[in-house]
């Protein structure tokens, strides 16, 4: 077993579209762990890991140049039996604002200026954020492909 | 419960030095919170503008106000961690949901459109680098021109 700090950071995918104009607060949405964690050169989350997403805030595009606005949280990905949970990954996109220059942001992950159409945010599939693990944890090691590629190579 | 929480919160904010939240608010907020362990930090800003100068609104949670924004101002609040709902209400009201982390700081941009008499008050999720590129213009409003958290009297 390795053990995992509280805060360790991991790139999450959102592996579907979510839209402002769309969903709500409370949906959930399917995420996956994009690159491998490692703890020294212990695989401890491995690339693909599945787990789910919430929508925090959501908010339509309106009358009188209202923004679309959406906030997203990634809560947890799972590494075989157990849940690892995530924090700090809220994700707050604001659209076009009309009544002045437009206006794109996010908390954490910087370039969701690119997603918004005609004052709607629109987070594409494949898009990628930074979470944190939220506790410590122990998980076991998991070997990588590439590990597994590496012991099978004779001598 | 929640309303005690973030009287709590406020309490606490009103009573920390002055330089930790007005000197930095966006910088010094986040070790106040890590010290206290379960509250976060969030910062309301309005960005100094013509339109709408005239009008100030405050933003509420359950009731309780937590920041007076004029045009050009700014406010930090410590809150507990948990989902919280910020609400401004103009001639229309406006939500913005939030979940606040353990020492993490959240950054709230208010603003005010066109509407028939006072316009209408509007809080999005911003960033850090959006609140530090206009810092310099706004008044540190923290903790000023509140009622007390007793108050009957929700409305401005």
């Amino acid at each position: 077993m390795v053990g995992i700090p509280a805060l360790t950071p991991v790139v999450v995918r959102i592996d579907e579209t979510i839209s402002s104009n769309r969903n709500k607060p409370g949906d959930r949405f399917r995420i996956s762990v994009a690159e491998d964690v490692r703890v020294g050169n212990a695989v401890v989350i491995p690339a693909g890991s599945a787990g789910e997403g919430e929508v925090i805030h959501a908010a339509k595009s309106g009358a009188g140049g209202k923004a679309g606005e959406l906030i997203l949280a990634a809560r947890y990905v799972r590494v075989g039996d157990v849940e690892v949970r995530l924090r700090s990954f809220i994700i707050g996109v604001v659209g076009k604002d009309h009544s002045a220059d437009a206006l794109a942001t996010s908390f954490i992950a910087g370039p969701f200026a690119m997603f918004v159409h005609g004052g709607v945010v629109v987070v594409p599939r494949d898009t990628q954020g930074l979470a944190k693990t939220a506790t410590q944890l122990q998980l076991p090691s998991v070997e990588t492909k590439e590990g597994e590629k590496n012991e099978s190579i004779p001598d | 419960m929640n309303r005690y929480l973030i009287s709590a919160g406020l309490a606490s904010l009103l009573l920390m030095p002055l330089a930790a939240v007005s000197q930095d608010g966006a910088a010094a907020a986040p070790a106040a919170a890590a010290a206290s362990g379960n509250t976060g930090t969030v910062v309301f800003f309005r960005e100094k503008k013509m339109m709408g100068m005239a009008v100030s609104f405050k933003v509420r949670e359950n009731g309780v106000e937590l920041c007076k924004l004029g045009s050009g101002s700014f406010c930090t609040v410590q809150v507990p961690v948990g989902k919280h709902e910020f609400v401004t209400q103009t001639e229309a009201k406006d939500v913005l949901n939030l979940e606040v982390e353990s020492g993490d700081t959240y950054y709230v941009q208010a603003s005010i459109s066109m509407g028939v008499m006072a316009g209408h008050g509007n809080l999005a999720p911003s960033t850090k680098d959006a609140f530090e590129g206009m810092k310099a213009k706004l008044k540190d409003n923290t903790g000023k021109d509140l009622d007390p958290p007793e108050s009957k009297d929700h409305k401005k």
